[in-house]
């Protein structure tokens, strides 16, 4: 069934929706009509009213429950605290003209982190010919000494990468930050999927939207593409730290849905530079490992000594090609935020391309003019710390005190090397339904995308997961810190 | 199989028993003391449910709301049915991706609506709705069980867990329930008494109409003791049980590469030694007879951890 829209939008739920001057809501025109992704969208999601709108947003957050897709925080419950990632049903639209220029850079830039992770850990060819400062390389601390000279199976690296995307109010898509150690989210993307498609099946239905249930099909092949020696019947399993890790309910989904062991630590053990599984009728041997734990908690041996979460000896094994981890260790040096600020010249190195997606414009700390600017300007700039992930440690100038705003000047001088500095992004904003408000109002919004790389294969997660900031006026969009998240659609 | 997955599946088992187990004494304990004439046995039922989880019973007074809320929804007591769901629910957690979709969600279900259930209702007037909801739970946790898993190695090991601690269930019944007849004899209350113990016996198993059926008789010690231990096609008896584990334990150890003789012999004997048991023997020394059972049932348990579940 066809459903024309009506010319205006009704009622209720979008009443009172301010838009909101200089910032670029992704769903109205700032005359208020509805950008053209979304007339038809709109149209259906006004036949509601508040109540029942109410009502569908309760039970989509009681299949959230039902279903076990939650995040447990321990801190001061040892039983833990167990919550639902909040989610958002009005989805988010990305036109295939749009999505497609941002499958084809992603594409490239990865391959492009790919080729430099090669080069660092081999002939150093960037640092040589002066595209990159050494010193800024040598300082990062996961810069991995173990992976010199050594050649991952398959030549692959950043096997999984989460893109963090923006749009900007010039309307354009902006890589906002790299994280090609252990990406989290894709399990929500699949989740969110499933909860649209049983909660709102009579929206959905109206629209030709782009799967996104080939993604543990693709991974496993990721997987599967780079096992040792080619052999048939490879073994591959995901390694989780465990039950009482936050993203438990991530490793286990992924795990179940590419019908593959999901291990921990304790489960496996090396002997003789093999690494096998303890089963109920004894040793089975383990060939791909997509691992969800950090480079320092992996082998006891050579990296932390107090991991109870690893696998000693995993790294010799490693070492001598006898096991494929995803990703490699060592991936973190091409997510550094100071390593990103040369990612265009790290694309047009190695690919002699110009970048698809650009970078957000980035003051480098440790460069005498940056620092002065930085300085001078804190309280126009989002400032980061260089190694960490998951939002934490960030400071948005506009919205820190003075206090605060001191003591990050302190810090910054104390450790040039560690933080950059961006302009404050305008991330668009979504129209976001609010709780207790019952109506919708806007709130910012980014996409965590989601990018494959096997020997000889590369593969996008179409869409991917849009975060967004629940807090009004909020910029940072992680879960940690209490963000949301969306069905994102990718249709003509 | 890993073995780590084994140990939860064993242990998923075994905690869905345990609290079903736990609910049906309680229910059953609760609602055939409220109507009794004597005071002494709404008490005595107080301290049989007590003795059952193994609660140190000795107290001269106890609140009656105290104890049921400690059986049921108590997060500290780690045996009340709350303990076992979550626990239970822990090692489904642990293992989601090894079982089934449904498998897991009835059992997240089974476990949200114990810790959701409000304990002030539950004291007042929700003991037999709580309780008959928990049956079903469980009932719908081994539907799945049966129905939505591979019945392979794995299965076994629920399978396992599940005979097992219904084995030990069965008889934590039997002896708490055997030691609230004995003291009822003490009270010289007649006969007639005793009788109705032996059916509330019965009803804690679910196992009263399948009872009279088999002797054409109304139920009484000997009858009662007979069926619940020694008959081997009523799958609650402890015959049933251990007899069920131990072809279990044949089906899994056959893919072994290695002997195992040795734990299915020290099985075997536990079971053997049942099959060719008279029920006069077992009254002669009745207690002792279950006392020895119990920790029998827990040696194969403690074989089964050493045997399977190292890692």
């Amino acid at each position: 069934m066809e459903v024309t829209p009506p010319k205006t939008i009704n009622p209720e739920l979008f009443n009172d929706y301010r838009i909101r001057d200089g910032l670029l809501d992704e769903v109205f025109r700032p005359s208020k009509d509805a950008d053209k992704a979304y007339k038809k969208l709109l149209a259906l999601f006004s036949l509601y009213s508040s109540k029942e709108y109410g009502i569908l947003n309760e039970y989509a957050k009681k299949s959230f429950l039902m279903r076990g897709i939650t995040f447990t925080t321990y801190s001061n419950n040892p039983k833990g605290n167990e919550r639902i990632f909040p989610f958002d049903l009005f989805p988010r639209v990305l036109p295939t003209s749009e999505w497609s220029i941002i499958e084809k850079g992603l594409i490239q830039r990865n391959k492009a982190l790919n080729l430099f992770l090669y080069d660092i850990y081999h002939d150093k060819k960037i640092l040589k010919d002066k595209i990159i400062p050494s010193d800024l390389v040598f300082s990062c601390g996961n810069l991995n000494k173990y992976m010199d000279n050594f050649t991952p199976p398959g030549g692959i690296y950043n096997h999984i990468s989460g893109t963090d995307v923006i749009k900007h109010n010039d309307g354009n898509y902006y890589v906002l930050e790299d994280n090609v150690r252990c990406p989290s989210g894709v399990s929500y993307v699949l989740a969110n999927r499933e909860t649209m498609k049983k909660t709102v099946s009579n929206i959905f239905s109206q629209f030709n939207i782009s799967s996104v249930a080939d993604y543990p099909e693709a991974l496993l092949e990721t997987m599967q593409s780079v096992r040792p020696m080619q052999q048939d019947n490879a073994v591959s399993v995901l390694l989780t730290p465990g039950i009482y890790n936050s993203a438990f309910y991530e490793h286990s989904f992924i795990a179940q849905s590419m019908g593959i062991e999901l291990v921990e630590g304790r489960d496996l053990y090396v002997d003789n530079d093999y690494v096998y599984m303890h089963t109920v009728y004894g040793a089975r041997k383990v060939d791909v490992i997509y691992r969800r734990l950090d480079d320092e908690y992996l082998d006891p041996l050579v990296f932390r000594p107090d991991s109870a979460l690893g696998v000693p000896g995993l790294m010799s094994a490693y070492r001598k090609g006898n096991v494929a981890l995803l990703n490699a260790v060592g991936t973190g040096i091409a997510d550094d935020k100071a390593v990103y600020t040369y990612v265009p010249e790290i694309i047009k190195y190695y690919l002699g391309e110009d970048p698809i997606l650009k970078n957000v414009p980035t003051y480098r700390c440790d460069v005498k003019s940056d620092m002065l600017f930085v300085d001078e300007n804190m309280a126009n700039l989002v400032v980061k710390p260089v190694d960490q992930s998951g939002g934490y440690g960030i400071l948005i100038g506009s919205q820190a005190t003075k206090e605060e705003i001191a003591l990050q000047k302190e810090k910054i001088k104390a450790n040039p090397r560690g933080f950059i500095a961006q302009p404050i992004m305008s991330l668009s904003v979504h129209s976001t339904y609010i709780e207790g408000a019952n109506e919708f109002q806007p709130r910012h919004v980014d996409l965590r995308t989601f990018t494959l790389l096997g020997k000889d294969k590369e593969y996008v997660l179409k869409g991917g997961l849009s975060r967004v900031a629940l807090k009004e006026g909020c910029l940072i969009v992680n879960s940690s810190q209490g963000g949301g998240s969306k069905d994102t659609w990718v249709i003509e | 199989m890993l073995s780590r997955v084994a140990d939860n599946l064993f242990w998923l088992g075994r905690y869905l028993e345990r609290s079903e187990h736990l609910a049906r004494y309680l229910n059953v304990q609760y609602f055939s003391s409220i109507d009794v004439p004597y005071p002494q046995q709404r008490e005595r039922a107080i301290v049989s449910i007590m003795d059952m989880v193994g609660m140190q019973p000795g107290l001269d007074h106890f609140l009656e709301e105290e104890v049921l809320v400690a059986v049921a929804l108590d997060e500290t007591n780690p045996v009340s049915i709350l303990s076992s769901t979550f626990y239970g629910r822990e090692n489904a957690r642990s293992i989601r991706d090894s079982v089934s979709t449904e498998l897991w969600e009835s059992m997240n279900n089974y476990y949200l609506f114990v810790s959701g259930y409000p304990v002030d209702v539950y004291k007042t007037r929700g003991l037999y709705d709580f309780t008959s909801n928990v049956f079903n739970h469980c009932s719908i946790v081994r539907g799945k069980i049966q129905n939505t898993l591979m019945q392979d190695v794995g299965w076994c090991f629920i399978q396992m867990g599940m005979h097992l601690e219904s084995a030990i269930q069965v008889v934590r019944i039997l002896l708490s329930k055997i030691k609230d007849i004995e003291t009822f004899k003490d009270y010289k209350l007649g006969n007639s008494m005793e009788l109705q113990q032996w059916n509330i016996l019965l009803d804690c198993l679910e196992a009263k109409d399948m009872c009279r059926k088999q002797y054409n008789a109304l139920p009484n010690r000997l009858n009662t003791l007979e069926f619940l231990i020694l008959n081997p096609e009523f799958p609650r008896s402890v015959t049933y049980h251990l007899t069920h584990a131990h072809d279990l334990l044949k089906k899994i150890s056959q893919n072994k590469q290695f002997s195992k003789a040795s734990m299915e012999f020290k099985v075997g004997k536990v079971i053997s030694h049942l099959q060719y048991l008279e029920v006069e023997e077992v009254d002669e020394n009745l207690i002792p007879f279950l006392d020895d059972t119990l920790q029998k049932i827990h040696l194969i348990c403690d074989i089964i951890i050493d045997e399977y579940f190292t890692y």
